[in-house]
């Protein structure tokens, strides 16, 4: 019943879809000329002795099916046939909404599907992460916040939110590191200059890099950092990590564990002391 | 008298039509190089070109507001199924 009421916002949202798949196709054209946007006779343009200049907005812009052709026919990237199916259905999908009465009932997990899809169809793995983290560290609303916090606060939760709406195998399509491997606490997002954060974050949004038993650095899609880490067991018996930050945290059960890998230390310590002795006798 | 020609037409931009006015001509022709005076062409032209980067920028824009509305109608949906539990 709610979702009935709400369909219109997600029509909404397919309009914008359709309209950024339109932009980015002419981004590409542009990158060509961006007179093969204009529909209408050449003659028409203004350009000898005499003629007015003229904006571009006020001339007639070539059609939506014909806009297709020229992207592909300019196009300097390859693509494969990927994205003409992509393009094709949403485009089907937005005249149902915008030149019909619409029968789809859209659902949430799919629109998130095709906005990431558009991202890294026309830029690539990263540019949905790339972008929306531009987007909102940019955005003068969020003046006061400091990047941390954005990072605590707001990423982490559209971050979450997508994953979880696409699922493990759709989400891992975006990223260039793998997100399928096995996943860990960020030492930079766990521990925020600002405390009071402290206790919101829980999610695992780092990975080993590169994806080798011997990786010897972390980087945490959340906040785009890398570090240094070592290899070594968690000293906790309940966790079997092996990877921990600066002597001093777990990255798998995120617990501090300075004391008991200093205390550990000094057991061997000893032991090698009690063998040196041994071995003098 | 004088009139303005397009760039490119002798690269002064001036003409001074009367007879015996050359030297002069080519002496206002020269200071108009020298100030680096902008002058009109009389072609019409395109003008307000789009570039790649204003699409691309766009096209960013409308996903980036496409999410939102999702995110928020899942959060709004999310928040009202949580008050009918309670």
């Amino acid at each position: 019943m709610v979702w009935e009421y709400l369909q219109d916002k997600l029509n909404a949202s397919v309009v914008l879809i359709h309209q950024a798949i339109e932009a980015n196709m002419k981004s590409s054209i542009c990158s060509t000329s961006p007179y093969l946007l204009l529909e209408g006779k050449r003659v028409e343009w203004p350009v000898l002795p005499g003629h007015n200049d003229k904006r571009f907005d006020e001339f007639y812009s070539i059609s939506s099916e014909s806009l297709v052709y020229v992207f592909f026919a300019t196009a300097k990237n390859t693509y494969d046939t990927t994205i003409f199916g992509h393009i094709e259905y949403i485009r089907k999908i937005r005249n149902q909404i915008v030149h019909g009465i619409s029968r789809n009932r859209l659902n949430t997990s799919e629109l998130v599907a095709h906005i990431l899809d558009t991202y890294t169809l026309f830029d690539g793995k990263d540019s949905w992460w790339n972008n929306l983290r531009s987007y909102y560290l940019e955005h003068p609303f969020n003046e006061g916040m400091d990047q941390g916090e954005l990072e605590t606060v707001v990423f982490i939760e559209k971050l979450t939110y997508a994953w979880k709406k696409i699922g493990k195998s759709s989400f891992s399509k975006h990223f260039l590191v793998n997100t399928r491997a096995r996943s860990y606490f960020c030492p930079y997002c766990m521990l925020p200059e600002d405390k009071n954060l402290l206790k919101k974050y829980d999610y695992k949004w780092a990975f080993l890099f590169p994806e080798k038993e011997d990786a010897r650095l972390i980087h945490c899609i959340n906040c785009n950092n890398d570090n240094e880490i070592s290899r070594i067991p968690c000293p906790i018996d309940s966790c079997a990590g092996t990877v921990i930050w600066a002597e001093n945290l777990c990255l798998t059960c995120g617990k501090d564990v300075s004391n008991e890998l200093a205390e550990k230390k000094r057991r061997l310590n000893d032991i090698l002391e009690s063998l040196r002795i041994t071995d003098k006798k | 008298m004088c009139r303005q020609l397009h760039e490119g037409q002798g690269g002064g931009a001036v003409s001074i039509e009367k007879p015996g006015w050359g030297g002069r001509a080519t002496l206002v022709v020269a200071i108009f190089q020298r100030m680096n005076l902008s002058i009109k062409p009389t072609l019409g032209m395109i003008t307000n070109l789009p570039s790649e980067l204003d699409y691309k920028l766009l096209a960013n824009s409308c996903l980036t507001q496409a999410f939102d509305i999702i995110f928020e109608t899942d959060k709004t949906i999310e928040n009202h199924t949580k008050k009918l539990n309670e």
